[in-house]
């Protein structure tokens, strides 16, 4: 019985995620565009994505690519794993600071960052138990950093949870992840909303979440808060360039929350959902715009 | 009025109107004697500087020679330079401070050579970028003591302390705007030549954390001059290859390839001058 249901679910998904569209009013299917969700980087500021997919799916946007960054990469594969908002809400309530971060002061001193990141890598495993991207219910990819290049590298094959920890490495904070013979930092080095790769696999539409915005932080006094955050700094300069060739980009106001503060989550998300409710109006647009002009080319 | 500017001035009305013209030199620390090059040529084929702006080993360049529009001075000063004239590295002030090196040593060497305490005094219009580290902001160092503002401009993160100014904490412009051309624009500026000495990336030798946030600070400031670089009138990338941000060995190559990039846009600047001038 139980699996006769989830059959028909399936079925259901299937044909509710064919790739056409009602016009409005007129009876022809409008072709639809590939929709991308770019996820951006901004530690715990990232619980706003949940917001915006949550709105995204209760207004029937397709998402047919994730593409993230750093937080973004984490959200990004718990949500493309299942397509389920509900399972990341939850994931969401349940995670604290603790969950994720295995700082040690001796790392500091001994290694290449404060944190190690097992446990991160830890959390994505026991939330994700598709191994492999390949195996994700959404197309997705996770941008690192090649620390000793200096190059954008894109994942999208392989461990999924070894991608979310290399995209989250925020350099001083985690140790680089050795990842396919290079050593990785945070996306957010090179591209902290990664607009650019969703281009580049095809994408028609893109729609990005930025967290960067606002980064101040009284709070300075040492050697590693004035390295951080002037890492900080620089990818929310990175994000400003970037973010613009987004199709449609939703800020939700979060640049009052810090990077680490995990105790304004739930704020974060209803941040989240207020920015694409706000959106909508252009998304809609945008993707039937896109729907007329393919079927005008026909 | 000395015999030299009243001569300037006839020959600039003999050609009639003038555009602006702004320098913006942008960071990478030891591969800045490149700007030297640059300068020397610009000097040698009569384009007019009317502003500099710099950022880190751009606005240190920048100021010595707004102080006295010379190039010969400044080669020479950059001929003697040491490392050691400039970083005052301690193994305490990392773990006690905010930066492995004070950057006093920096300021001293500023005032050697720019006797006159403040920026207004340049002979060319002048302005230092720096970064207010708490608000994640551009700072645009335009007043005030010159010094002050190349140690602030040049404080790289980590490696210098950041500096203390009206409550703010001041680091490398680098890490807001490396290349300021945005700081000409707004200042009025009608053609803008921007020398971009970027940085050279490849590091296979990064052990501890220190080195991985340094790491990651390069590369996200040559990011950074991806887009802003563009924004220039003109560009000059003076080829400097490996030539690591900290090795002084290489400043003759650097200069070299300062003067060679700069001869190969003369005819782009000349355009742009030209064009200006028909506008």
């Amino acid at each position: 019985m139980k699996h006769t249901v989830s059959l028909l679910l399936c079925v259901l998904l299937a044909l509710t995620s064919c790739k056409t569209m009602e016009g409005p009013g007129n009876g022809i299917e409008l072709p639809r565009p590939k929709v991308a969700l770019v996820l951006g980087g901004g530690a715990a500021r990232g619980f706003a994505h949940i917001g915006v997919i949550r709105a995204l799916e209760q207004e029937k946007i397709p998402i047919d690519m994730v593409v993230g960054t750093s937080v973004g990469s984490l959200i990004g594969a718990i949500y493309a794993a299942d397509r389920n908002s509900f399972e990341l809400e939850w994931t969401a309530f349940t995670l604290e600071k603790e969950t994720l971060f295995d700082y040690g002061i001796m790392n500091a001193f001994t290694g290449m960052g404060i944190a190690k990141g097992d446990k991160l890598e830890e959390f994505v495993k026991s939330k994700i138990t598709i191994a492999n991207i390949e195996g994700l219910m959404i197309p997705y990819a996770a941008v690192a950093t090649d620390l000793n290049r200096g190059e954008r590298v894109v994942l999208e094959r392989g461990s999924v949870a070894k991608a979310v920890r290399a995209s989250s490495a925020i350099p001083g904070v985690f140790q680089p992840v050795n990842h396919l013979g290079r050593n990785l930092v945070d996306g957010g080095v090179m591209d902290n909303i990664p607009v650019a790769v969703a281009r580049e696999r095809g994408a028609d539409l893109i729609i990005a979440v930025d967290i960067s915005e606002n980064v101040t932080n009284f709070n300075l006094t040492n050697l590693l808060d004035v390295m951080l955050q002037s890492i900080t700094i620089m990818g929310a300069e990175n994000a400003k360039a970037r973010k613009k060739d987004a199709d449609v980009l939703i800020a939700p106001a979060v640049g009052d929350v810090g990077m680490l503060d995990f105790t304004q989550k739930k704020r974060c998300m209803q941040a989240g959902i207020e920015a694409t409710q706000k959106a909508m109006p252009e998304i809609k647009a945008k993707i039937e715009e896109w729907g007329r002009k393919r079927l005008a080319q026909k | 009025m000395d015999i030299k500017k009243i001569l300037s001035y006839f020959s600039k009305t003999k050609e009639g109107p003038q555009p602006k013209i702004a320098l913006v030199l942008g960071g990478g620390s030891a591969r800045g004697f490149a700007h030297i090059g640059v300068i020397r040529v610009l000097e040698k084929e009569n384009i007019p500087v009317d502003m500099i702006i710099g950022t880190s080993v751009g606005s240190l360049i920048g100021a010595i020679y707004a102080y006295d529009v010379n190039s010969f001075e400044l080669e020479w000063s950059a001929f003697s330079l040491e490392r050691d004239d400039i970083f005052d590295y301690g193994l305490v002030t990392a773990f006690t401070g905010m930066g492995a090196a004070k950057g006093e040593k920096l300021e001293a060497f500023v005032r050697s050579k720019i006797p006159i305490e403040n920026i207004e005094d340049l002979k060319i219009p002048f302005a230092a970028v720096a970064t207010d580290l708490k608000q994640g902001k551009r700072v645009v160092l335009d007043r005030g003591p010159v010094a002050r503002a190349v140690r602030a401009s040049c404080a790289i993160p980590g490696v210098f302390q950041p500096v203390e100014q009206d409550g703010r904490l001041l680091v490398d412009g680098g890490v807001v705007d490396n290349i300021p051309v945005s700081v000409a624009r707004e200042r009025g500026a009608d053609i803008i030549i921007a020398v971009d000495i970027g940085v050279s990336i490849e590091n296979n030798d990064i052990s501890n954390l220190f080195e991985v946030v340094l790491q990651s600070i390069q590369i996200m400031a040559a990011e950074n001059v991806k887009v802003k670089a563009k924004e220039a009138d003109v560009l000059i990338s003076p080829a400097l290859g490996k030539v690591g941000m900290m090795d002084f060995s290489k400043k003759k190559l650097c200069m070299q390839a300062g003067i060679e990039a700069t001869q190969k846009a003369l005819p782009a600047i000349k355009d742009k001058i030209d064009a200006w001038r028909r506008s």
